[in-house]
């Protein structure tokens, strides 16, 4: 293990985040709050303390990064930087608890959108921007943009690439790491931006739509509202929302070919047409049990039930409604919807759905073999055979995922929440996602949970994003036998 | 809540007990645990071992497919049985302890209480249920697949 190499990559995201929070510093002026020097101070003292890691280890830079390494950076870079993260929020005093800023700024940097302000209006407009930027952060990945503008970072960069950016299929848009890394941001970027220009049309200032954009293009859910986005009262900025957070839980390879002209790639992915085909259905659903049932209007019965599902889908998590509102069947069904995660290759969290796709038809071909028991029937996608390795892995996932999401539930129980909030939050967290149910749901938050369970969401936030190993593999002895 | 994780587990293999059985459960975490293995040593052949003999691929991913659908089921249950009306907490343990072959479930079906409130389509559906669970599944489910018919 060389301790170096890890230091001095872990400098330069000190560095970056530093950067990034004396950005918000521009609307403290703007609006005359009085965060700007908590921001100032904990910006610049993470920019110097990043500099003297960095510099103290330079001779590192040229050396090769294991697979090993790259894990043990990328766990331990998101936990430092959540870390100094949390510095401004404690610094003004608007959230005076180490346990409470530490997990807010988690659930930032993990896009949970987990919150534990009950008072989200009365924070000063630079700490708001400052927890929305985590969002936009934490949605690509810091390593990912680490890798995109550091050049030295090209001969290690794919072992980190695959400890921040795990999924399924490594489909590389570009042989080369550094261009591959250049291009999702790209992406993200310019959604970032459309997103924006489209908010501030709908009647936002400049300020919300960037933070807005920020949760939504990341499927963060940190809103600038106490009511999130239904305080705007407005269809349009609804709608322009729920289309959003469709693209961002979508894979952005598939983005970058339409980019190219190729827009039929979307309709071409198996993964794209179970999760758009999955959506639809939801959504219809829903739609029609609250126009009938409920005697909702229909447009608005359409509305409330796409933004909600699409929302917790895309482990969004932004609220119009109070979807536990509509009848108690709801609880369970969105339990079940926190538990699907959008396309792999996307800014969404959860198990994903062609992890999803690929266990229903292996368990269905399973009936199949069973008949047939000298033929060789083997899971399809995209018309290729997945080999049987691909689908050991995804069903240890899925395994290890349900486990995690039991053993979670089952402690958050026993440290006092009810059943239905207990695995709201362990599956809201998991899938970084935000509200949950119950207590937990969309129109409370965290505060109320005990500080012990505020560090155990905290964990498992990380455990979600980056998708169970990065994490999981520091905690095993063999990681550690040389 | 603990109650509720304990109505999945089920006895030994070749028991009498129902549910997804331990050894399915042991062979589950025990291939997820070595995929963190494999993870650092992506070229090494890491067996699964139950009484030290390794167990083959197939075998693992029939126990898997098991495992899914027995879930899938499960959720599927739940669902069903929450629109009949039964609370939260109701729909999931009635739903688990039928398929898992248990008995008494949770909240207004658990330990003290009976299954006699239930809606007559509740009961039907439970008692499919019960079978799929006691047949493991694949007996049941097979005779709805379309291949089973074909010649």
């Amino acid at each position: 293990m060389n301790i170096k190499i890890i230091l001095h990559i872990i400098g330069f995201l000190l560095l970056l985040t530093g950067f990034f929070m004396l950005t918000g510093i521009l609307f403290s002026i703007y609006y005359g709050s009085n965060d700007i020097p908590a921001l100032l101070i904990s910006g610049l003292s993470t920019i110097i303390i990043g500099l003297i890691i960095w510099r103290a280890t330079k001779e590192a830079r040229y050396t090769e990064i294991s697979k090993r390494e790259g894990y043990l950076i990328v766990t331990a870079g998101w936990i430092i930087m959540s870390l100094f993260g949390a510095v401004p929020f404690m610094l003004h005093g608007a959230i005076p608890k180490f346990t409470n800023a530490f997990f807010e700024t988690m659930s930032g940097f993990t896009t949970t959108g987990a919150s534990i302000l009950t008072d989200i209006e009365s924070m000063p407009y630079g700490l708001l921007f400052w927890r929305s930027m985590t969002h936009w952060i934490g949605g690509m990945g810091i390593i990912l943009l680490s890798i995109a503008i550091l050049p030295i970072l090209g001969i290690g960069g794919m072992q980190l690439y695959t400890a921040e950016v795990p999924g399924v299929t490594k489909d590389k848009l570009h042989p080369r790491v550094q261009e591959t890394a250049k291009r999702l941001w790209g992406i993200y970027v310019i959604l970032t931006g459309l997103e924006a220009i489209l908010l501030l049309a709908g009647g936002m200032n400049l300020f919300d739509s960037l933070c807005h954009s920020f949760g939504t293009v990341a499927t963060g859910g940190f809103s600038t509202k106490n009511a999130s986005i239904a305080a705007y009262q407005s269809p349009f900025i609804e709608y322009v929302i729920i289309v959003f957070m469709i693209l961002s839980g979508t894979n952005f390879t598939l983005h970058y070919h339409a980019l190219h002209g190729k827009f039929n790639s979307y309709f071409k992915d198996d993964e794209f047409k179970f999760y758009f085909f999955f959506i639809v259905i939801v959504v219809v659903s829903i739609a029609l049990y609250l126009i009938f049932s409920n005697s909702r209007a229909v447009e608005s019965g359409f509305r409330d039930s796409a933004f909600s599902v699409i929302s917790i889908l895309s482990s969004t998590g932004f609220a119009t409604v109070n979807y536990e509102a509509w009848a108690p069947f709801f609880s369970l069904a969105f339990l079940l919807l926190l538990l699907f995660g959008a396309s792999t290759g996307s800014t969404s969290g959860g198990i994903k759905m062609l992890r999803h796709m690929v266990m229903f038809k292996n368990s269905l071909l399973e009936l199949k073999r069973l008949i047939h028991p000298q033929a060789v029937i083997t899971v399809k996608y995209n018309d290729k055979s997945i080999p049987h390795d691909v689908i050991s892995k995804i069903s240890a996932f899925v395994l290890l995922y349900l486990i995690i999401f039991a053993a979670g539930s089952a402690l958050m129980a026993v440290l006092g929440l009810e059943i239905k909030s207990a695995m709201g939050a362990v599956a809201a967290c998991l899938g970084n996602i935000g509200p949950g149910l119950g207590s937990t749901g969309p129109v409370s938050n965290y505060n109320e949970v005990p500080w012990i369970g505020k560090w155990v969401l905290s964990f498992i936030m990380l455990l979600g994003r980056l998708e169970l190993y990065t994490v999981l593999i520091i905690l095993s002895p063999s990681f550690w036998k040389s | 809540m603990i109650f509720f994780i304990l109505l999945f587990f089920g006895g030994c293999a070749g028991s009498t007990g129902g549910g997804i059985k331990s050894i399915r459960h042991l062979l589950l975490y025990k291939n997820s645990v070595l995929e963190l293995k494999r993870l650092v040593h992506p070229r090494a052949i890491i067996p699964v071992r139950i009484n030290e003999r390794a167990i083959s691929p197939e075998i693992i991913n029939n126990v898997l497919a098991f495992f899914l659908l027995y879930i899938l089921i499960f959720v599927f249950g739940s669902v069903v049985m929450s629109l009949l009306g039964l609370d939260f907490i109701t729909a999931f343990g009635s739903v688990a302890t039928c398929l898992g072959n248990v008995g008494p479930g949770m909240g207004t079906v658990g330990p003290i209480s009976n299954f006699a409130h239930l809606p007559d389509a509740g009961k039907w559906f439970l008692t499919f249920l019960m079978l799929l669970g006691r047949l493991e599944l694949f007996t049941v489910l097979i005779i709805f697949s379309p291949s089973f018919w074909r010649k």
